[in-house]
């Protein structure tokens, strides 16, 4: 049975959007009348003509646009376009996610902006992106997915608070909060860029520390970036809540600009256990899954728990998603030998002494800048220290597994990652050997997923030739 | 197996595309000649290739052109000069699309965009119940297996 929905009005607007250009023209006219006889007529009329013409096109496209959903057949049919007509036929099945947004204007409104997304869509655009009213938009989620129970997981603001605090960082503060402020400026006509320098030069002066006042100008910048970025984190996962349905996922999210996306289990390529080094002191984790042709680019990985116990999460989705397990128990570890551990610090030793070096150099040469070159060693220093205690951890703590999933746990920057997905999303396994290497019997195992995202996670210095030997069995390679 | 061709249809709405948009060309050409005295030699140029395109390399290019819907996947041959074989399995395929012109619409006939993970499979315009059909087919058939 075919069930036919209609767009919102509001997406009148969407179909005006592109065409607002046209509205220039009258515009044009007049000011070349103008210069040409010093006189200009009409504009104001050529002005309504062409909004009322432009308002009709949006009005018959709106007319024109028709989503048609088929139970029976599992299809989702799209229709669009007044002169020229598209028919979109999508299998459902195919489908990679269904997202729905709403901004404060279409809550006013009793609307939503859908997106129907699939592995086929165009680089950062959904392949359908159009607005339905909120009854519209159940209905259809219901269609697509099926009613079911649901399994509805919430998480403490606390749990929020931590996952924004280290998801965010004082560059993403910078990229959000200069176009921001200059953007206000303009508006306001104000200097607000100006008075912030000036109120920040005037702070830095008032704190006394041993470092020279650039120190505490750069340090408070930094750290308003990072609040910046963190209440733009804070603001996008607030209310953040999971439901577990019988065969998909769907996240909710967001105060003023809401979002929900739902996908289904299928869809998933792989999942992901991270913990940052905030995570780390606290003893939790984040989960992460990976899912094809998703949200605004190629392929996403989206947040499904925020900040949870490992076991906690294992509790949620063990049985949930039956790759997220390790099959077989017998694992590949990096050689428990006193050499290779201390290979996993030669990187860190190496960038230890390289900045220390150079600080002493730098020092030397420009005396007067002694405190500043020190401020600076001691922060190198400091994520130093921090990179060794992630190598520490992917020497004592990596592994692999290979059964009917593939498991494995090592360190990616500045995160402690595990990476769980089935057998056959393996795409591409690496074994890499550096002359270091061949000379302690070692290799490095790099394994990728198949999906667009290519998610990789390596583990350095394990035996080669029983790194060899697994893999040569486990894809019966004969080599 | 089954091999199809393009209707006669296609190679004639194709020729009407090219016919106005030389006349268009010709005309603006001619228009602006006045100011531009090379503009003549333009538009004779422009009428000339329009006249190949429409009538000598149309007919023929559209006549190479097969669509092949074998069991695994689809198959597209086309070409005169440069010969393309384009094969794009079913389990690669996400979903199809539609899409047709005023004048096409006259004619009955559609132009169909058979759209996988990067890529695309375009198929030129053909029977509108055709392109329903290879919708239908590939939205319920292979797909839901």
């Amino acid at each position: 049975m075919n069930k036919t929905f209609r767009a919102h009005p509001l997406m009148i607007f969407n179909f005006l959007k592109p065409f607002l250009f046209v509205l220039l023209i009258p515009l044009i006219r007049g000011l070349i009348q103008y210069a040409a006889s010093g006189e200009y007529d009409s504009i104001l009329y050529f002005e309504i003509m062409l909004l009322i013409g432009l308002f009709a096109i949006g009005f018959l496209r709106w007319w024109c646009f028709k989503l048609i959903l088929n139970e029976e057949k599992h299809t989702i049919t799209v229709v669009s376009g007044l002169f020229f007509r598209r028919t979109a036929k999508i299998n459902v099945d195919r489908l990679s996610s269904v997202q729905t947004k709403q901004n404060p204007l279409e809550y006013i409104l009793r609307a939503v902006t859908f997106r129907l997304n699939t592995e086929a869509g165009s680089l950062d655009k959904s392949d359908y992106e159009f607005k339905l009213s909120v009854k519209s938009a159940k209905e259809v989620s219901t269609l697509l997915y099926g009613r079911g129970e649901q399994k509805k997981i919430r998480f403490s603001l606390l749990k929020i608070a931590v996952l924004a605090a280290t998801t965010s960082s004082a560059f993403t503060g910078i990229i959000v909060g200069v176009p921001l402020i200059y953007r206000a400026g303009n508006l306001l006509e104000i200097a607000i860029s100006d008075m912030l320098l000036n109120e920040l030069n005037n702070l830095s002066q008032k704190v006394e520390t041993y470092f020279p006042p650039v120190v505490n100008t750069i340090c408070i910048a930094l750290l308003l970036s990072y609040a910046v970025s963190f209440f733009y984190s804070l603001f996008k996962y607030l209310n953040f809540q999971l439901m577990l349905g019988k065969e998909k996922i769907e996240m909710r999210s967001g105060l003023f600009v809401r979002t929900r996306t739902a996908f289904k289990k299928a869809a998933i390529n792989s999942v992901r256990i991270e913990q940052s080094f905030l995570m780390l002191l606290l003893r939790r984790f984040a989960m992460r899954v990976s899912v094809g042709g998703y949200g605004d680019s190629r392929s996403k990985s989206e947040v499904v728990i925020p900040l949870e116990k490992g076991q906690e999460i294992r509790k949620h989705f063990a049985e949930y998603l039956p790759f997220f397990k390790c099959d077989t128990g017998v694992f590949i570890k990096p050689r428990p030998t006193a050499i290779n551990r201390s290979r996993f610090l030669f990187f860190p030793g190496i960038y230890f002494i390289a900045a220390s070096v150079t600080a002493i150099i730098i020092g030397k040469r420009f005396e007067d800048f002694t405190r500043f070159v020190l401020f600076c060693l001691i922060v190198v220093c400091a994520l130093i220290f921090v990179h060794a205690w992630f190598c520490l951890f992917e020497c004592f703590k990596g592994k692999v597994d290979f059964g009917e999933n593939v498991f494995i746990r090592s360190r990616k920057g500045f995160r402690n990652c595990e990476l769980y997905c089935p057998k056959e999303n393996v795409g591409e396994i690496k074994l890499i050997r550096f002359p270091a290497d061949m000379w302690h019997h070692t290799c490095r195992l790099r394994i990728t997923i198949r999906s667009e995202r290519a998610d990789s996670l390596c583990v350095r210095h394990l035996d080669y030739e029983t790194v060899k030997k697994t893999v040569n069995e486990y894809f019966n390679i004969n080599a | 197996m089954k091999e199809n061709t393009l209707p006669k249809k296609t190679t004639l709405l194709w020729q009407i595309r090219i016919i106005i948009i030389t006349f268009i060309l010709v005309a603006a050409c001619l228009y602006f000649e006045p100011l531009f005295s090379f503009l003549k030699i333009f538009a004779i140029v422009i009428g000339i290739i329009g006249i190949i395109l429409a009538f000598l390399y149309l007919p023929f290019f559209f006549k190479s052109y097969k669509i092949i819907l074998s069991n695994d996947a689809v198959i597209v041959k086309f070409g005169i000069i440069v010969k393309i074989e384009h094969i794009m399995p079913y389990k690669r395929m996400i979903y199809a699309q539609s899409f047709e012109t005023p004048l096409a619409r006259i004619f009955g006939i559609a132009a169909v965009r058979l759209k996988a993970a990067r890529s695309y499979l375009l198929v030129a315009e053909i029977e509108k119940e055709a392109a329903q059909t290879i919708i239908d087919f590939l939205a319920e058939g292979e797909l839901n297996e």
